[in-house]
This record gives C-alpha cells, structure tokens and sequence, in this order.
C-alpha cells in the first residue's frame, strides 16, 4: 500500500507540475469606471485640452517575490519581459484608461479630445499625457495557505502647452491593494482579482487626476493667460 | 488506520483530477492580428478635394467586454479570441482612409469626429465549422462652437466563412464599404462654413488635399528646394545603395520609407558629392531578396576598391527571428514566417560588407529589429513582447553603423516631419544641423551628437523610447561626413 501511496505522490506531483506549465492566462477584464466630478458645466476650465494616451501604454510589470524564496531581502524583479506579446494585449490597461479619462476630463475641461498621438503644435491650447509606468506587485507569503499580493499602479501625468512646454507635472503611486494568491488550480481568482484592483485603481486615479487638474493653480493660471491673450 | 490509507488515496485521487482540470480548463486565448484586419486601400489617380477638416478623436469602444471578441467553441470549452492590438485603432484606420477619399481630411477644424465601437464579435456556432462575424460603430460629427451634434450615423458590417481571422476582415470590409457608400456626412460643409469654420488658405489646403503618406511633402523634401541650385563637388569612387520600403507585397507597410529613401539619395549626390550613376535606389516592388543580394553581394564587389566610401541606407521593415534571434532585413517580397527564405540576415549583411575592400562603410538602418512594432515586424503566432537583437559581431574596422533604435527599442515615424524619426535628423544633420560651431565640417561623432538627443527628445513626446546607436572604431569617430 505504501508503493501505491508513493506512486500516487509522484504521478500527482508530476500532473501538478505540468498543470502549472502549462497554464494559459485568459483577458483580463479590467472596467474601470468614470466617477461623477460634480462641476458644474459652467465652471468649467476655458481649455481645449488633448489627452494623449498611446496604446500599448508600455506599462512594465515589477514583481517582489515573499521573502524567504533563495532571497534575503525582498527586491523588485522587472517581469515584463516574462510576459508574452499576447498576454499584454490581453490586459486592456490603455483601452480602460483612455476611456477613463476622456469621460473625466470632458467634466474638467471646455473641450477635451482623446487622441494616440501628440497633436501639432498650437492645434490645442494644452496636451495632457498620461501614463502607467509600472504595476506594482509585492508578493507575501506565511504560509502556503496564507499568501497575498499588494498591488499598486506608479503613474506619470504631465500637462504640456499649445507650444509643447511643460506646465505641470505630477507622479504618483496608487495606494496598494491586497490580493489574496493562496493556493489554487486555476488561474481564475488571480485573474479576476488582478483585474478587480486595476479597475478599482484606474477608476480612482481618474477622479484623482480629474479633481487635482480642476484645482491646479497653474492651469488656472495658463487659463486666465489664454483667455487675455485672445481678448 | 485502514480507513485512514482509503481517504489518502481519495484525497489523491482528487488532486489529480483537479490538476487534469487545470490543464484542460484554460485554454489558449486565440489571438488575432488587427493589422490583417484592415480592408486594402483603393489606389485613385483621382485624389478628390478638401470638404472640410475634421479633428479625428480616438474611437470609444464602448462594448461591455472589451478584451475577448468572442469565443471559439470547441472540445476543451470555449477559447476566449482576443485581437493582438486595441480593435478600435482598425475602425480609426477605415474611417480615416474613407473619409480621406471623401475629403474629410484630418487638421485644425471646429468639428471633431468621434466614433464609437457597438460591437465586435466573431465566433463559431457549437460543434459547428460555421463561423460568423460582426462589426458595429457610431459616428458622430460634433461642432466645438455649438456643442452640437452635426451628424451621426451608425454602420455595420458582417462577415461569414470558416475562419476567424478572415471572417473579421470580411466584416470590416463590409462595414468599410457602408461608410464608403454613404455621403450624408458631406452635406455638414453648409453647417462648418455657416458656424464660422475656416477652410485651410491655399498651402495649408494643399498639404491637407495630399494627406496621403505618398503624397505628403516633408519638410526636408521643402528645404531640398534649396538645394536645386547647388552643384556638387562630386568624388567618382563613391557607391551607395538606398534603400526604402514603404509597401510591401503581404505586410504593413513601412510610413515614408520610400520617401526617405528617395531624399537620401538627393542628399547623397548633392551634399555629399556621389555621382548619381554610382547611386543605386531600390524602392518598394523594386527591392525584393534578390535585387537587395543582387546590388549587396555583386554590385558592390564589382566596383568597389581599398579607396572607396560605400554609403548604406535602409528604411523598411526589419525581424527578429524568436528562435535563434538572429535579425533581418525584410525585402519587398519578405514574409516573418519564414525569414531564412524569404529576407536577408544582417549577419550576412555585414559579412558581405566585411568582404568588400573599401576605405570606409558608413551603414545606416532607420529601422528596428525587436519585433516589439514600430518599423519591426514578427512571425505570426511568436510572442516575445521586445526581443533584444545582438549586434553581429563581425562588423569590420572600417565600418561605422548608425541604427535608428537600441536592439530591444522601436524605430518611428516623425508625422509633422514626413520621415522616419531617426532619418529626419540624420538628414538635418548632414544638412548643417549637427555642426553646431559652424566650422564647416561635420563628422561622424558631430552627426551621432545632434542626432541621438533630438531623437530621443522627440521619441519621448510619442511617449516612446528611442535611442539611436552608433558602432564605429575610435579611429573613425573624427571622419569627415562633409567638409565645406
């Protein structure tokens, strides 16, 4: 009975094993969705603003494995590489956040047109460009059966003149969300809990960025600029 | 105890089956390339006049799941089929090419044309060779004065057969040929002249009638005009090769590589004195495998002796091959799936350089060879997201080679210059740009200075990095490129 039980180990192990390799990721279905701002159309800022946002975005993937892993200290991996073409088309993070901001800044702004490219100069009043540089993961692990990972998303967002001079830009990083990765046989729950936290995220980075651009004293200031200049 | 071993072995047997699960359970997404999926332009001689500019805003997909466009059903459950690149870019592309032979033409305009995608779905019926496709978009004509809605019209397209790529593409023609049939937007000029829109004065008209990449006259190609008067000193033992390709035979062409080319070569004779005879200019249909070899291997070996300068210039397309990472060029007749056949490898490239017995090679690829997109393109169902080509080792001591991107970066285009990013300030360059003290001579270190930060500033606005690369011997840093 022992021998069997042996057998059974190892034909599980080896079934397991080749269940992990060759595990296929499915789309991520990220929907992120546009927060009301709650400006009155009137109040709006006299821009007409392009929003740039090119797709892919070239977001890169930093993963921390748990420490304890052949590894003392927890140092971030850049994994984007380890990610196949199709697998990044897969994760719509441009589509989403594209729609996002559009829907956002069309409240902030006069006029706001959404576009892949930078438009020519003097075409709009402003340019907005927006971009997710990396997604943030640091990986936990106490045990088998209690692992997690904390996401967050590291953004960039410059506002650029009718000329192409900067006026404004800010960084940041997404408060990290927690995903749970305790042990599964299927790649189901990463999936939708991966997507869950983006969408959450682009969700709030875009009333983030909405509100912070609304209130930025250096909009407002090009603003009144512009409109002194054209009267 | 006995009781104890049986729930073990129930316990295995229950892992095993949830392995097995996992094994079968995901299948592989079914990826299609968008860039098949996009109708072939008409060619017109008849390039018909500006109605009015529009302002052309990034299509909205506004479908409830915007990953998967549908599933294949077969025996392991239902594949989720997703498209390699955003679906809303090859409804962007048709109704720019539609609306361009109408004469809504891109450019600074009070009306913005907005589109949103309804639907894209293809799929096959359960146990079923059948396969239907189905495209839907919503376009909307705005006018920023009025806040108005000018125009909308909703189109749809369908397709049918046994195969999905196909069936897609079979639906966006459709769809294109709805809009192409359809003339109702035309009848919103009144509305733009009546709202206070302007249409272009005559140059400005003129550049927006010929928006066409073939038809667009680039900036350098303007100050070229300049340049008709100047006679060249011209050096009898100088040969170059150019080489520029804008269309390919069965790919996505390559944007103003052609003209690249063609203005590279007046450059070449007029600035840098090569006799127009010892000029050889392969362009499109013209630069298939076996007139590159033809002009690479024989043509040069023919000619060229010790005090020779040979000049390279390629624009087109390049490849990785995933498998050995070798790179190539890929001609005209080119395919990415079968590159040892069909392009030509730059490690033979520089062996057949290496074996002329020139002074000084002076090579320079605006094109790149990651595979990630830009001027790269890659074997259909190969999926390394950038791949980080080598630089072949055995390029000789008198041989300087510019590259317009790092080995695991993307070449682009400068839109507003009309040019490859990398060859406008190679051109710049060579036109007097890179010599910044104005002593009259530019040399190779002079070129690759001016051009490298121009490059990578401009690349970065396209939100792209993009560094051009130089290999050259230290000896060969201080050459003179021109000498006035």
């Amino acid at each position: 009975m022992k021998r069997y039980g042996f057998m059974f180990l190892c034909l599980f192990l080896i079934i397991s094993l080749s269940a992990c390799f060759t595990y296929q990721v499915k789309p991520f279905p990220i929907n992120a969705k546009t927060e009301n701002l709650n400006i009155e159309p009137s109040s709006k800022l006299p821009l007409k603003v392009a929003v740039v946002v090119p797709d892919p975005l070239g977001t890169r993937l930093m993963y921390t494995p748990p420490k304890g892993h052949g590894r003392p200290d927890q140092k971030p991996m850049d994994q984007t590489d380890q990610m196949h073409g199709d697998q990044v088309a897969i994760v719509p993070l441009a589509r989403e956040l594209a729609k996002v901001s559009i829907e956002t800044f069309s409240q902030v702004f006069d006029q706001a047109v959404l576009l892949r490219q930078m438009p020519a100069p003097g075409e709009f009043d402003s340019t907005i460009q927006l971009k997710i540089s990396n997604i943030i993961t640091i990986a936990y692990m106490e045990s088998p059966f209690n692992a997690w990972q904390e996401v967050s998303l590291d953004w960039k967002l410059s506002v650029l003149d009718n000329q192409g001079m900067e006026i404004l830009n800010k960084k940041g990083l997404t408060a990290a969300k927690r995903l749970n990765t305790k042990g599964s046989f299927s790649m189901d729950p990463f999936i939708n809990g991966m997507s869950a936290i983006i969408s959450e995220q682009l969700t709030g980075l875009g009333k983030e960025w909405g509100s912070m651009l609304y209130s930025s004293e250096e909009l407002r200031n090009y603003a009144k600029q512009k409109k002194s200049l054209q009267k | 105890m006995k009781s104890s071993k049986r729930t073990h072995v129930l316990i295995f047997f229950i892992a095993i089956l949830f392995s097995v699960t996992g094994c079968v359970s995901i299948p592989e997404p079914y990826i299609l390339k968008t860039d098949m999926l996009i109708p072939a332009q008409r060619q017109s001689d008849y390039q018909k006049e500006l109605e009015f500019p529009v302002i052309f805003e990034r299509f909205i997909d506004e479908r409830s799941d915007r990953v998967a466009i549908g599933y294949r059903l077969g025996m392991g459950g239902p594949t989720p089929i997703a498209p390699d690149k955003d679906i809303a870019e090859v409804f962007e592309i048709i109704v720019k090419k539609v609306m361009d032979q109408k004469g809504v033409r891109s450019g600074p305009s009070i009306f913005i044309l907005k589109g949103s995608i309804q639907g894209a779905t293809v799929g096959n019926m359960p146990l079923s060779n059948s396969i239907k496709g189905q495209v839907a978009l919503e376009l909307n004509l705005m006018n920023t004065k009025t806040r108005a809605k000018v125009w909308s019209r909703s189109y749809t397209g369908q397709g049918m057969g046994t195969d999905f790529q196909s069936v897609l593409a079979m639906a966006f023609q459709d769809i294109s040929a709805s809009i192409e049939k359809d003339d109702s937007i035309l009848a919103s000029k009144q509305v733009y002249l009546a709202s206070g829109g302007k249409l272009p004065q005559t140059s400005d008209s003129a550049s927006l009638q010929t928006s066409s990449i073939q038809a667009k006259k680039s900036l350098i190609e303007k100050e070229l005009e300049d340049l008709a008067d100047v006679k060249p000193v011209i050096n009898k033992n100088q040969y170059a090769v150019v080489i520029g390709i804008e269309k390919y035979r069965d790919i996505k062409g390559v944007e103003y590589a052609a003209a690249d080319a063609n203005i590279v070569k007046l450059y070449l004779n007029k600035l840098m004195g090569f006799s127009e005879e010892n000029i050889v200019l392969l362009t499109n249909e013209r630069a298939t495998k076996s007139d590159i070899e033809k002009y690479l291997d024989r043509w040069l070996k023919n000619r060229v002796n010790e005090k020779s300068t040979v000049f390279i210039y390629y624009a087109g397309h390049g490849a990785p091959n995933p498998k050995t990472g070798n790179a190539y060029i890929v001609p005209f007749d080119g395919d990415p799936n079968y590159l040892e056949s069909t392009a030509y490898s730059l490690n033979k490239f520089y062996t057949s350089l290496g074996e002329l017995s020139a002074k000084q090679i002076i090579v320079a690829l605006d094109s790149c060879f990651s595979g990630a997109g830009g001027r790269s393109v890659i074997a259909k169902g190969a999926r390394p997201l950038v791949m980080a080509v080598d630089t072949p080792a055995d390029i000789k001591k008198n041989t300087i080679v510019f590259t317009a991107a790092a080995g695991d970066q993307i070449s682009t285009f400068y839109e507003s210059g009309g040019h490859g990013l990398f060859t406008y300030y190679f051109l710049k360059g060579i036109r007097g740009d890179a010599d910044a003290e104005k002593k009259g001579v530019i040399t190779i270190e002079d070129l690759y200075q001016y051009i490298r930060p121009n490059v990578e500033r401009e690349a970065r606005l396209q939100n792209n990095e993009q560094t051009p690369q130089l290999i050259a011997a230290e000896g060969l840093l201080k050459l003179r490129l021109i000498s006035r």
